[in-house]
């Protein structure tokens, strides 16, 4: 199956029952210049569930998401080594669209960004009109169904017209992620997305991650190791050595990650020991 | 290596209770066996006072655990140890308990007519006292070879236990006045068996705070000769 353009339609018409998408990471590396940020990184994403990537500031965590969508290269000088497949084909293969490929893999960040000019309603639908033109039945029902995807339907059926940066920061987030919904994406990268929130949303996030994960392949970067254990099924440990180069310590199963970690660094990393 | 201060004094504070609360378990057990040998009623009768305070220390360290997880959020070792000492401390207020029974057993026995050496029950005593003990060592050296030694202890006991409760119905059918005293003192020996059992639980709970598993009665690991018992 290629990520080459006229694939992609086929791809987002399957229905969803046949869903279930996962990537796999061999060998990559990442580098800002002549400085390699990021080495060697090999794990398995699995489909319809979560997998968080943790670790201490500058270990490398960002880098890794970007590269699963190819956001990575948008910085300047930034590129990538190795492999990122997903269901079997490689992303950075020769022929492979990079706007495609950040279509099957959407990505909400950390600030929620709402484009501040935009209704709600437009905003969801922002990334389809770049991609051509909607009848406006089309578009209602993809923006219903984004919206309530995002658990923000309620909240905001009755102000569709208002202004995105008009609602709260928690519901402008879960604005995002309908933003990101409404393109279809098979895998969603979530980039620290709660922790510009208060409790309570954070919280509704999380929940929604919870239901996301039936739909979608989910990969969080988060530095909040509690959010990481109660979202998560599956965690990844990375820490940059002396050479300040990120590296994989330890990936597995969330639950014995926090109970029994195998390495002596992640326990020392999430116990709180890490210095 | 970042030293988490405040985590790692409630840690201390918790360990300490949890050992000053073993030793007081043992205690009662070897005052419960000391007033039953020697027909001391009002020692009997302070091991089933006293042991409102070891139920009380149990409530007070799982106070301080309930705080320990609200406000430190222990992960891996740390919440395996604050999982552990839950555990450990429901168990040796358990032993108490039988210790206490075996005081109210005594009580009951006073100037009833009794078998020779209480027909073996104070080496049974002896036996699952040292296991309580080396259990409780296994957990502060943390030392998972002791731990599975204690674990296997438990088989001997059961086989004195068996060998007690044969010895006691002995009494019984040869003389019909030892009926009532010998049925006292075979529930001395199924409190001290139990004591046992949960000396064998406390060993387990030591390997799961090493280990992160839960080892089951049957997988532990054979016999190494230096550590057999």
């Amino acid at each position: 199956m290629s990520l080459a353009k006229p694939m992609v339609a086929e791809r987002l018409e399957r229905p969803v029952s046949s869903r279930g998408h996962s990537m796999q990471i061999r060998g990559l590396s990442a580098y800002y210049g002549a400085k390699k940020a990021v080495d060697g990184i090999t794990m398995d994403i699995p489909a319809n569930h979560i997998t968080a990537l943790i670790g201490p500031s500058g270990c490398g965590k960002s880098t890794v998401i970007r590269c699963l969508n190819r956001m990575h290269e948008v910085v300047r000088g930034a590129r990538a080594e190795g492999e990122v497949l997903l269901d079997g084909e490689n992303i950075y293969g020769p022929g492979i669209d990079p706007v495609q490929v950040r279509r099957l893999i959407g990505m909400v960040f950390q600030k929620p960004n709402p484009f501040p000019m935009m209704s709600v309603y437009d905003n969801v639908i922002a990334g389809l009109k770049l991609n051509g033109r909607l009848d406006k039945r089309e578009a209602d029902a993809i923006v219903e169904r984004s919206l309530r995807q995002a658990a923000l339907w309620d909240e905001v059926k009755d102000k569709l017209q208002a202004s995105g940066a008009a609602l709260s920061g928690g519901q402008q987030q879960r604005l995002c992620i309908a933003r990101t919904l409404a393109v279809e994406p098979e895998v969603i990268l979530m980039d620290e997305p709660a922790s510009a929130l208060d409790p309570i949303s954070t919280l509704k996030i999380e929940d929604l991650m919870q239901e996301l994960r039936e739909r979608y392949t989910i990969v969080v970067v988060t530095h909040n190791m509690q959010q990481a254990a109660r979202v998560s099924d599956f965690t990844a440990f990375m820490l940059a050595g002396d050479d300040r180069v990120g590296r994989l310590v330890e990936v597995g199963p969330t639950d014995e990650m926090f109970t029994r970690p195998t390495e002596k660094r992640t326990e020392d990393y999430i116990t709180g020991r890490f210095g | 290596m970042i030293r988490r201060s405040s985590l790692e004094r409630q840690l201390r504070e918790t360990r300490a209770s949890l050992l000053e609360m073993g030793s007081l378990a043992e205690r009662a057990i070897s005052r419960a066996m000391q007033a039953l040998a020697v027909g001391d009623l009002a020692l009997a009768q302070s091991v089933i006072d006293d042991d409102q305070g070891i139920n009380r220390l149990r409530y007070q360290i799982e106070g301080q655990c309930d705080v320990l997880i609200a406000t430190q959020q222990p992960m891996a070792g740390d919440l395996r140890e604050v999982v552990t000492t839950l555990s450990l401390v429901s168990e040796l207020e358990r032993i108490a308990d039988h210790a206490k029974g075996i005081a109210r057993l005594t009580l009951r026995l006073d100037r009833l007519p009794r078998p020779t050496d209480l027909a073996g029950l104070p080496t049974l005593a002896d036996e699952v006292r040292q296991s309580v003990r080396r259990a409780l060592d296994a957990y502060v050296t943390r030392d998972t070879e002791l731990a599975y030694a204690v674990v296997r202890q438990d088989d001997a006991i059961d086989h004195r236990y068996q060998a007690i409760f044969e010895a006691l119905i002995q009494f019984m059918a040869a003389d019909p006045a030892m009926l009532t005293p010998a049925t006292y003192l075979l529930w001395v020996a199924h409190n001290l068996e139990r004591i046992g059992d949960r000396a064998t639980n406390l060993a387990e709970r030591v390997v799961f705070l090493v280990t992160g598993k839960l080892m089951e009665r049957e997988s532990q690991p054979a016999a190494n000769p230096s550590t057999a018992v």
